[in-house]
C-alpha cells in the first residue's frame, strides 16, 4: 500500500511539477529564515552556557535610588569582596574581576589588548580550558595566561609559555611571564578578555589604595547551597552603611545577587549601570528573523494549503474510486497528509540549501553575532528542524488532507460535486497572505525612511565632520595639536577631559531639595565651538578664569526642562551636596548615546590644559576621513611606542546606521519573497475560479454580457479580498514598524500615511498584475467554446 | 442475495426537497442477472448507488446477504463494499496515475493481499482480460474498449458476488460494447450475481430480468421472468 501511495504521489507530483517547484521554493526560503532564526536564538540563549558552574555563581550588584527611582548597578565596591570572604557562611568562594585594557609590546611590536585582573580562584569558578601552563601561574603578580588567539599573533611558532610581554598603558610598563594559555571564548560569552592577570596587579596599574570603598571593581561569588540565597543576600545588607559612609553622595541603597546565568541577557533588557561585559545579542538581531520567520513559514503554509486544494481536484476521481473501491477515509487523510510531508520535507531540503547561504548572510550582518549551519554541533537543531517539519507538514497539509477525504465518491463519480475552489477558508487565507506581504512592504519602507531620518537627525554637535583622538595628558594634548595644528584641513583644535562620544561622569546635584543625576563632561574653552556644538542662552567659558574653573556650569535643554528654570542663567545648583555652582549657559540638548537612548541632564564643567585627555578637531564633510587618517600619522611620530587611539566623532551614529540598514535589508527581503508568494497564492486561486465559472462567463456572454463586465464580476470578489487585506495589513504593519521602532531607538521617524498608501499602491499594483492577463483571457473566450462539451 | 423493502431515498437542499426514491421493494437472487431502466432523472443510478453501498437511504430495509445495512456506518459499509462488491462505470474511472497494472491490483491492496499473490492473480486477470500486453501503459494511452476490460477487470479481480454496472457501454462504439457486454454474460455464467444500469434495450436483452423505474417508482419488473412487488 505504502508503494502504492508513493508512485502514485510522484506521478502527481510530476504533472503538477510547476506547484511543486513554487511551494518548495517558498517553503524553503520560509524554513531558510527559520533556521537563521532558530540559530540566533540559540547562540543567543546558550550565553554563557560553557561554564560548568553558571548556575551556582552570581554577581554582587547593588541599587541606588536616583530621583526616587531604582537605578541596578553592575558593580560592586572594591573592598567588599575581602570583607565577606569567610564572614559570610554561606558563601564558598569570592572571585575578583576588573577589565583593565591596555596594550602589549612583544618585541618591537604593539598590540592592543584586553587584560582582565582576576583571583587567583577564577579558573576555578569559571570554565576557561587551559591549553598549556597552569591555573596556579595566576597565583602570584608577575605572570601572565594568553588566549590561545593572543598566542598565535604574538608566539605563532614558539612555545609562548615563560617568555615576557610588557604590559603599556600610558607611560607606566610592566613586564609579565606567560604563565598558560586558554581557549579564547566564543562570541556568546559575558567575557571577552584576551589575557588574565592576578587581581592585585590593579592596585599598581591604577595606583588604588587597598580597602578603599570609593573604589569599585565586579565580584562574583559562590553559594554553598542554593538555599542560602536569601539568607546571603540579607548579611549582604551589613556593608550598605560603611560603604555610604566612605562616599556620601553615591548612596548604595541595598545589595543583591545577580545570578551568572542569563546576566547578559538581562543586562540587554534591563536597564543596567556598569555592566562591564558583553551584552546578550540585541533583542531586534533576535526578535526580528523569529518574526520574518514566522510570517513566511505561515505564508507558505497558506499557499500551500490553497495550492494543494486547488489542484486536488484533478485527483477527485482518484479519491472517489479509493473510496468506492474499500479505502477508508482516515487511509485517504493518511495518504493526502504524508503527500503533504514529503513536499514539506523536499521544502526542507530546499531550506537547508538556501541556509548555507542566508545563515553566513545574516551572521555578517551582525558582528556580535557568531552562527554557523553545523549540523553536527548540537542535537536541539535535528530536533528544531524535526519540529518544523512536523509543523509545516501538519499546518500546510491538514486541512486539504481533511477537507478532500470527505468528499462523497456517489458526488464525484457522478460529476455533481461542488468543487469549493474558493471557500470562505481558502478566502481567508489569502486575505492573510496579502496582509502579512503588506505588514513587510510597510515596515520596510519606514525602516528605509528611518535610516534617512535618522541620518540627517541633529544631534547637537557636528558629529559628521569630527574626529577625536584620547591623550595620555597635558603634554601628549600639546604634542599631538603642535603636529596637526599647521594642517590646513583641520579647521579647529580643542582640549577637553571627556569627549562627547567616548566618556563622561555621572554626579548628584540637588536644586532646591530636589536631586537629581547628571551626565557630566569637563571641557576646555574651545570644545563647544570646535565640536560645533549650540550655545542658545548665556556665555561659554572664559579661558584660564579660576572662578569658571569652580563654579561655573554650562547645561542643556533638557536639564532646564527637568527642572523647570524659568530663568536658567544664574541659577545655583548644588553639586555632590557639597560644591556651589552657577550655571553661566545653556547648549542645545547632545544626544551622548545616540538616538538608542533618551537625552539625560547634561552639565558642562570648565577644565585647563592639565586635566586634557581629549584632542577634538573640527574639519569639513569632504575631509573628514583625511584628517583621521592625518591625525594617525601625527600620533604615530609623536607616540611611537603607543597604539593610535584615534576615532570619528560619529561612532554612535555609524551603529546606528549599521542596525537601521540590517533592518530594512530583511524587511525588503521579507517584502519580495511575502509579496511573491501571496502573489502566487492569488494566481492559482484566480485561475481555479476562472475555469469554475467558465460556464457561467459562457452564460452570461451568450446573453449579451460585456467584456468590462465580465472582468467587474470575476475581480469584484478579489477587489474585497484585497481591501479587507489593507486594512488588515496597514493596521498590523503601523504597530509592529512602531513597536520595532520604539524597541530599538529612543528618537525615530514619526510615521505618517505614506508608507502606507504606498504599500497598498505597490501591493494592489502585483495583484493586477498577477490576476490581470488571467481574467482577460476568460472574459475574451469564444462562448462557444466553453459551452461545447455540455 | 439482496433483498429492500420500502426504501426511499430523499436529497434535501435549503429549500428543495427532492424524492430520488419512493418505497421501493426489490429482491435480487444469487446468480441473476438484472437490467435497471428508465428515463433520465428516474433514480437509476441513486438505486444503483444505494445497493452498491456508496450511499444510504433515507428510509426503508435493506439486506446484503442476510445483514441488515441501512444504518451502517460509512467505515462499515467501506468494510463490506471492497471485498463483496465489483463497480463497472460508463467513464471507466480508472485512475489517471496509475499503470493498468496498478489500477487492477488496488482492490488487493485495500483488502491486504499479500505481495506474491496479489503479482499472481492480477497477473492472471490481465491475461484473461487479454490486456496483458498493456499492464505498464497509463489509461490515457488506451482505447476506450481497452480502458473498459480494464475496468471490469479491477472490478472483479477480488471475486466479489456482486457486480454493478452503471452504462458500462455508454461510452463504446457497438463493437467494444458488444465485447464488453459479453463479458458480463460470461462473468454471470460462472455465477456473479450483476446489476446493471442501462439506456440501451439491446444490452438490456444479456439480462435475466429488466426493472423498470420511473419518477422513483418501479413501474414494471419483468420481461423475461414473474417478478413480484
Amino acid at each position: 500500500m505504502l508503494i502504492n501511495f508513493l508512485k502514485i504521489t510522484f506521478r502527481s507530483l510530476l504533472k503538477n511539477k510547476v506547484f511543486v517547484l513554487i511551494n518548495v521554493m517558498g517553503l524553503g526560503i520560509a524554513l531558510a529564515c527559520a533556521i537563521v532564526a532558530y540559530l540566533s536564538w540559540d547562540f543567543n540563549n546558550n550565553f554563557d552556557a560553557r561554564h560548568v558552574n553558571a548556575n551556582n555563581i552570581y554577581r554582587i550588584n547593588f541599587v541606588r535610588i536616583t530621583n526616587g527611582l531604582p537605578v541596578k548597578n553592575g558593580s560592586c565596591p572594591e573592598p567588599l569582596a575581602k570583607a565577606i570572604a569567610g564572614s559570610i557562611s554561606g558563601i564558598d568562594a569570592v572571585v575578583r574581576y576588573y577589565p583593565v585594557g591596555g596594550s602589549f609590546k612583544v618585541k618591537d611590536d604593539l598590540f592592543r589588548l584586553n587584560l582582565a585582573a582576576v583571583d587567583a580562584n577564577f579558573l576555578d569558578v569559571f570554565t576557561f580550558p587551559l591549553l598549556q601552563g597552569n591555573k596556579s601561574a595566576l597565583a602570584g603578580k608577575g605572570k601572565i595566561i594568553i588566549s590561545n588567539k593572543i598566542k598565535e599573533k604574538f608566539f605563532p611558532d614558539t612555545d609562548p609559555v615563560g617568555q615576557l610581554v610588557t604590559y603599556v598603558m600610558g607611560d607606566k610598563r610592566q613586564e609579565y611571564i606567560v604563565g598558560g594559555v586558554f581557549e579564547k571564548m566564543p562570541l556568546n560569552s559575558s567575557f571577552y578578555f584576551d589575557a588574565l592577570v592576578n587581581y592585585d596587579n590593579i592596585y599598581d596599574i591604577f595606583g588604588w589604595q587597598e580597602n578603599n570603598w570609593a573604589e569599585f571593581n565586579t565580584t562574583f561569588v559562590t553559594l554553598h547551597s542554593p538555599h542560602v540565597f536569601h539568607e546571603v543576600e540579607k548579611e549582604l545588607q551589613q556593608y550598605v552603611e560603611i560603604q555610604n559612609r566612605a562616599k556620601e553622595d553615591y548612596k548604595v541603597n541595598n545589595y543583591y545577587l545577580d545570578p551568572f546565568k542569563g546576566m547578559a541577557l538581562r543586562a540587554e533588557r534591563d536597564d543596567l549601570w556598569n555592566h562591564w561585559f558583553h551584552f546578550s545579542v540585541p533583542t531586534p538581531a533576535v526578535i526580528a528573523p523569529i518574526v520574518m520567520a514566522l510570517l513566511l513559514v505561515l505564508l507558505a503554509c497558506f499557499n500551500f494549503t490553497n495550492t494543494s486544494i486547488a489542484i486536488a481536484n484533478r485527483r477527485l476521481k482518484e479519491i472517489g474510486i479509493r473510496k468506492v473501491l474499500g479505502s477508508q477515509r482516515h487511509q485517504l487523510v493518511a495518504q493526502f497528509l504524508s503527500e503533504n510531508m514529503l513536499l514539506a520535507l523536499l521544502g526542507l531540503i530546499a531550506g537547508l540549501l538556501f541556509a548555507e547561504f542566508l545563515v553566513p548572510a545574516y551572521n555578517k550582518m551582525w558582528p556580535f553575532l557568531d552562527i554557523t549551519l553545523d549540523y553536527l554541533k548540537n542535537i536541539r537543531f535535528f530536533g528544531f528542524l524535526l519540529a518544523l517539519l512536523l509543523f509545516t507538514g501538519l499546518v500546510a497539509g491538514s486541512y486539504p488532507a481533511f477537507y478532500v477525504s470527505r468528499f462523497k465518491p456517489t458526488q464525484i463519480l457522478r460529476g455533481t460535486l461542488n468543487y469549493g475552489s474558493t471557500s470562505i477558508f481558502t478566502r481567508t487565507l489569502l486575505v492573510f497572505q496579502f496582509a502579512i506581504s503588506l505588514v513587510a512592504i510597510v515596515s520596510g519602507i519606514i525602516f528605509s525612511l528611518n535610516a534617512n531620518y535618522q541620518q540627517d537627525y541633529d544631534m547637537g554637535f557636528s558629529h559628521q565632520t569630527g574626529v577625536y583622538a584620547r591623550v595620555a595628558d597635558e603634554d601628549g594634548y600639546n604634542a599631538l595639536k603642535q603636529a596637526l595644528q599647521q594642517n590646513p584641513r583641520v579647521l579647529a583644535i580643542a582640549g577637553a577631559r571627556h569627549n562627547f562620544t567616548a566618556s563622561w561622569y555621572t554626579d548628584p546635584i540637588n536644586y532646591r531639595g530636589e536631586e537629581l543625576d547628571v551626565d557630566l563632561l569637563d571641557i576646555g574653552e574651545d570644545y563647544l565651538t570646535a565640536t560645533g556644538a549650540t550655545l542658545l542662552q548665556g556665555r561659554n567659558f572664559v579661558k584660564d578664569s579660576q572662578t569658571d574653573k569652580e563654579n561655573a556650569v554650562i547645561v542643556n535643554e533638557e536639564l532646564v526642562k527637568t527642572l523647570g528654570l524659568a530663568e536658567p542663567v544664574g541659577q545655583r545648583l548644588m553639586l555632590r551636596d557639597t560644591l556651589a555652582v552657577y550655571i553661566v549657559g545653556v547648549v542645545k540638548n547632545i544626544y551622548l548615546t545616540g538616538l538608542w537612548q533618551p537625552v539625560k541632564p547634561l552639565m558642562l564643567r570648565y577644565t585647563g590644559p592639565e586635566n586634557y585627555r581629549f584632542l577634538v578637531a573640527q574639519t569639513d564633510s569632504d575631509n573628514v576621513h583625511a584628517v583621521h587618517d592625518d591625525m594617525e600619522a601625527a600620533w604615530k611620530k609623536v607616540f611611537p611606542d603607543q597604539l593610535p587611539d584615534v576615532g570619528y566623532m560619529d561612532n554612535m551614529l555609524v551603529e546606528a546606521l549599521e542596525v537601521n540598514k540590517n533592518i530594512k535589508v530583511m524587511f525588503v527581503f521579507l517584502g519580495i519573497v511575502a509579496t511573491i508568494l501571496s502573489a502566487i497564492g492569488l494566481f492559482s486561486l484566480v485561475s481555479l475560479d476562472v475555469i469554475k465559472r467558465m460556464k457561467e462567463i459562457g452564460v452570461r456572454k451568450v446573453l449579451g454580457a460585456s467584456v468590462m463586465h465580465i472582468i467587474h464580476i470575476i475581480n469584484k470578489r478579489y477587489a474585497m479580498m484585497l481591501l479587507i487585506a489593507s486594512v488588515l495589513g496597514t493596521v498590523a504593519g503601523y504597530y509592529m514598524a512602531e513597536m520595532l521602532l520604539a524597541s530599538i531607538w529612543t528618537y525615530y521617524l514619526p510615521i505618517g500615511p505614506g508608507p502606507f498608501i504606498g504599500a497598498v499602491l505597490v501591493l494592489v499594483t502585483i495583484a493586477a498584475a498577477t490576476v490581470g492577463g488571467k481574467v482577460l483571457k476568460a472574459a475574451t473566450t469564444n462562448p462557444a467554446y466553453t459551452l461545447r462539451d455540455e | 442475495m439482496l433483498k429492500i423493502k420500502e426504501l426511499t431515498k430523499l436529497y434535501t437542499t435549503d429549500e428543495v426537497e427532492t424524492t430520488a426514491l419512493r418505497n421501493i421493494t426489490i429482491e435480487i437472487r444469487d446468480g441473476e442477472f438484472v437490467a435497471i431502466m428508465g428515463p433520465s432523472g428516474c433514480g437509476k443510478s441513486t438505486l444503483l448507488n444505494i445497493l452498491g453501498l456508496l450511499d444510504s437511504p433515507t428510509a426503508g430495509e435493506y439486506y446484503f446477504g442476510k445483514e441488515e445495512v441501512s444504518g451502517f456506518s460509512e467505515r462499515q459499509r467501506a468494510q463490506l463494499r471492497k471485498g463483496a462488491i465489483g463497480f463497472v462505470f460508463q467513464s471507466f474511472n480508472l485512475i489517471d496515475e496509475l499503470t493498468v497494472f496498478e489500477n487492477v491490483e488496488l482492490p488487493l491492496l485495500y483488502l491486504k493481499v499479500p505481495a506474491s499473490e496479489r503479482q499472481q492473480k492480477v497477473k492472471e486477470m490481465l491475461e484473461r482480460m487479454n490486456i496483458r500486453h498493456r499492464r505498464n501503459h497509463f489509461p490515457q494511452q488506451l482505447s476506450g474498449g481497452q480502458q473498459q476490460r480494464v475496468a471490469i477487470a479491477r472490478a472483479i479481480i477480488a471475486n466479489p458476488r456482486l457486480i454493478l454496472a452503471d452504462e458500462p457501454t455508454g461510452n463504446l462504439d457497438s463493437t467494444n460494447g458488444e465485447e464488453v457486454m459479453k463479458l458480463l454474460a460470461r462473468l454471470n455464467e460462472q455465477g456473479t450475481t450483476i446489476i446493471m444500469v442501462t439506456h440501451s434495450p439491446y444490452d438490456a436483452n444479456y439480462a435475466h430480468r429488466i426493472i423498470n423505474l420511473f419518477d422513483g417508482k418501479v413501474v414494471t419488473g419483468n420481461s423475461k421472468e414473474q417478478f413480484h412487488v
